[in-house]
């Protein structure tokens, strides 16, 4: 929109059961990797399910041993990974926006275990969330303000909206946003019970098949995923390559049920509509849809219709790709992961593969990129994503040669 | 509750373009639920708290002041037995905000009436529901009822569910700072135009393994004692306004953030300037965006931490000094309702600038010594007609402004 303040990514981090780090990832990704296995962290009796996707090429430590969550440890690694390039000097104003689902749930189930939770400097009345924001402000050291967001599967992006804010009204030069979440044992519990996972045709193992015709679930990962964004003003002032501009944002409730998606579609439709309104930008200008896309039955099917209210007649033209069939749902990290995907798609014109995608749905009659990555000169990207209890939130990101203009 | 402005005509709403208005509040807490009994406990509790520190009285170490009990029937039409705590008191809550707004307590377009949550330990009775059935009869045997409760999001989704806010969303649950994101997502979001209504506000609900571990933690003795409860105010533009005869109570005219530059504890000297000084800059900041200069501020209320002679306290009260004179609210009324103390205190500065004077007018003797600065005699009348709510803590700072229509 005419007038306001342009807002940069300028740096990117991730950890994932892909890799540690955004070039692991993003390798993974084009080559069609999955990084879904049997879960090894903890005992899984009496749960239907045993496939996730743990976080590699990083050895977390338990909670009582350090008094540091598990995801807030993937958190820092990759925000770590995002800020390397921002000098020591200019993170006195580096605001911290994080995002997830569980956070600090091994604190939570110490704490209601009656265990002593309360770690050094960090005390419970400052608030569990508040101390996984602070244990990665302080590893980054960043003297900005430090808040947390939680909006279930749709966290990332709503982190990456609120963070839109703080650059454009600005209060802050720079902000690490991001989502991050870990897979403990009560979660689990939680979300084996849910039945929204797969358990695997008889004969093989489970796999997540976004859009696909004989998609029966997902499965869970965890990680983190990170974006440094900046004002054009201080990231011009040190001279750093602008990834790409995040351009709109968008978060809305579906306000129907907590746990069943609303079958037409409507706020979801209308969170992609308020991203690119926010954007300034119309439908027409979006080239790649990085999708939600979870391998449920219905969720898919949703997401289809609501992409064809927002897409119009464009719908079966625009390549639509889910990650989740190599990367699994990785909770509150999931939409920040697809984010940094996204950008990477921007910058080099190439969409990843939706890894499984074998059988064509006509309830997801969509361009569903399949089998190899697809080369597309791309200008602009909607990352989309949604959540349990309804919650919805898109973010819409551009080329910087255009945003430039 | 005295509504001391009609309706605004419309050659007002025109003149009040970009305006967000305050238009109900519903206190749920220890002093009781909704603005009358809200009130009347909250200028009773001054009055009293007052009298015990002449007498150089102190409250129990370990006192606790819990919500009222209360039939949730009485607020809502459709059966929820199954609600905790957390949820019933946001229920509560945002059904008294809606209902004293509007003719009409319900939001007239759904899509464009958006809800901002903070809390910063969640539904923590369901999450220990859980958890205990987890352990007892394992994982097989998990509730798929209870876990989609047990999200950070929970309520949030539940209230969007109930009172049709399928607009803008965010649910903070960071620090104590978290109600006080929400008040400056929805007065950002209003102002962008992503929203022309929102039901902002925090909750927060003791539970016993809460308690037990929030006692073992030392707290000054000057802190207020552990609260419960919440506070949501309904945020409209003008258009809404006049779309559901509204009344605005007062205006939100700004809301302003900041971080303190400090990174880990806060420990020294250093330090304390610095969050003095985010203090200095989040109020000016506020007044800036409200076009309101130092004058016209006629209260202060103080919306988080008060715990004496602690850096980070003494921190906030020297970056306030300028406003030493005023007469100062702490949140000793409310009691430490932690994400609902600063939407309380919120709730309060409204009817205090809305009333323009101040219900009672005691006779204040220098009640404490140190840093906090208390004026010998408070002025039956504002001396400005807008208020100033501050919170801060070692890493962010919120100030927000209130003002007379």
């Amino acid at each position: 929109m005419a007038g306001r303040a342009k807002v940069y990514v300028t740096g990117l981090g991730a950890v994932s059961c892909l890799g540690s780090s955004v070039e692991e990832l993003w390798e993974a990704l084009l080559c069609g990797s999955c990084g879904l296995r049997p879960l090894e962290r903890f005992d899984l009796e009496g749960s239907p399910y045993s496939t996730a996707g743990q976080a590699s090429g990083i050895e977390p430590v338990d909670f009582a041993g350090c008094g540091v969550s598990m995801g807030a440890q993937f958190a820092a690694r990759a925000a770590r990974e995002a800020v390397r390039d921002l000098p020591e000097e200019s993170r006195d104003g580096l605001a911290v926006v994080l995002a997830t689902n569980f956070g600090p749930s091994e604190a939570l189930e110490a704490l209601l275990d009656g265990e002593s939770v309360a770690t050094g400097q960090r005390r419970l009345r400052d608030g569990p969330f508040a101390w996984d924001v602070d244990h990665v402000g302080d590893e980054i050291g960043a003297g900005g303000e430090r808040l947390n967001i939680s909006l279930s599967c749709s966290s990332g992006n709503a982190a990456l909206a609120h963070a839109l804010e703080l650059v454009r009204s600005k209060r802050a030069d720079a902000v690490l946003a991001g989502g991050y979440d870990s897979i403990q044992k009560v979660v689990w519990a939680g979300l084996s019970c849910l039945r929204v996972m797969t358990a695997g045709k008889e004969g093989e193992g489970p796999r997540v098949q976004p859009f696909d015709r004989n998609r029966s679930g997902t499965l869970f990962s965890e990680g983190a995923g990170m974006l440094l964004l900046e004002s054009a003003e201080h990231a011009r002032a040190r001279g750093t390559e602008l990834l790409a501009e995040l351009a709109g944002a968008g978060s809305n409730n579906n306000a129907h049920h907590m746990t069943r998606a609303d079958e037409q579609g409507r706020a979801m439709a209308e969170v992609m509509a308020m991203a690119l309104r926010d954007a300034g930008v119309g439908s027409e200008t979006v080239g790649h849809v990085n999708a939600h896309g979870t391998g449920t039955k219905l969720n898919d099917a949703v997401e289809s219709r609501a992409l064809k209210k927002v897409l119009g007649s464009r719908a079966a033209e625009v390549p639509v790709t889910s990650l989740k069939g190599g990367l699994g749902h990785a909770m509150g990290a999931a939409s920040a992961l697809e984010a940094v995907a996204s950008v990477l798609s921007l910058r080099e014109g190439v969409i990843p593969p939706t890894v499984n995608y074998e059988t064509p749905d006509p309830e997801c009659d969509l361009d569903v990129v399949s089998g190899v990555p697809r080369q597309v000169d791309l200008e602009t990207v909607l990352n989309n994503s949604a959540g349990i209890g309804g919650g919805n939130a898109a973010v819409v990101l551009r080329k910087v040669s255009l945003a430039r203009q | 509750m005295a509504r001391t402005h009609g309706k605004m005509r419309p050659a007002d709403a025109r003149s009040a373009a970009g305006h967000v208005y305050v238009t109900g509040a519903g206190p749920v807490c220890a002093l009781g639920l909704g603005v009358d009994a809200f009130a009347s406990g909250f200028w009773g509790a001054r009055a009293r708290g007052q009298q015990l520190a002449r007498r150089g009285g102190r409250r129990p170490r370990d006192a606790v002041r819990r919500v009222p009990d209360f039939d949730l029937s009485d607020y809502v039409e459709s059966k929820r037995p199954y609600l905790d705590a957390h949820s019933r008191f946001a229920f509560a809550a945002v059904s008294l905000a809606l209902a004293s707004s509007s003719p009409v307590p319900r939001v007239a377009e759904p899509s464009r009436s958006g809800l901002a949550l903070g809390t910063l330990f969640g539904n923590m009775a369901s999450q220990e529901a859980f958890q205990r059935l987890v352990r007892q009869k394992g994982m097989r045997l998990a509730s798929p009822m209870l876990f989609p409760h047990c999200y950070p999001n929970t309520t949030n989704s539940l209230l969007c569910i109930e009172f049709a806010l399928r607009g803008y969303n965010q649910n903070f649950c960071g620090d104590s700072l978290c109600g006080a994101r929400t008040l400056q997502a929805g007065h950002g979001a209003v102002r962008a135009g992503l929203a022309d209504l929102m039901v902002v506000g925090g909750c927060d609900a003791l539970t016993e393994p809460l308690l037990r571990a929030l006692r073992q933690e030392s707290a000054g003795p000057e802190a207020p004692a552990l609260s419960e409860g919440a506070g949501f105010l309904v945020l409209e533009n003008e258009h809404s306004v006049n779309q559901r005869d509204s009344t605005p109570i007062c205006e939100l005219a700004s809301v302003v953030s900041g971080g303190t530059g400090v990174v880990g504890r806060a420990a020294g000297e250093h330090d304390e300037e610095r969050i003095a000084g985010a203090v200095r800059s989040a109020i000016a900041g506020a007044l800036a965006q409200a076009h309101l200069w130092e004058g016209d501020v006629g209260a202060v209320f103080i919306a988080v931490r008060h715990e004496g002679d602690d850096l980070v306290s003494r921190a906030g009260a020297q970056g306030r000094r300028g406003f030493s004179q005023l007469p100062t609210f702490h949140p000793n009324a409310v009691g430490r309702a932690f994400a609902a103390t600063f939407p309380l205190q919120c709730t309060a500065a409204a009817l205090l600038v809305n009333e323009g004077r101040l219900p009672r007018a005691p006779k204040l003797q220098r009640v404490e010594k140190g840093v906090e600065l208390w004026v010998e005699q408070v002025p039956s009348s504002l001396l400005g007609d807008a208020a100033l709510v501050l919170g801060w803590s070692a890493h962010s700072v919120v100030a927000a402004i209130l003002k007379a229509v």
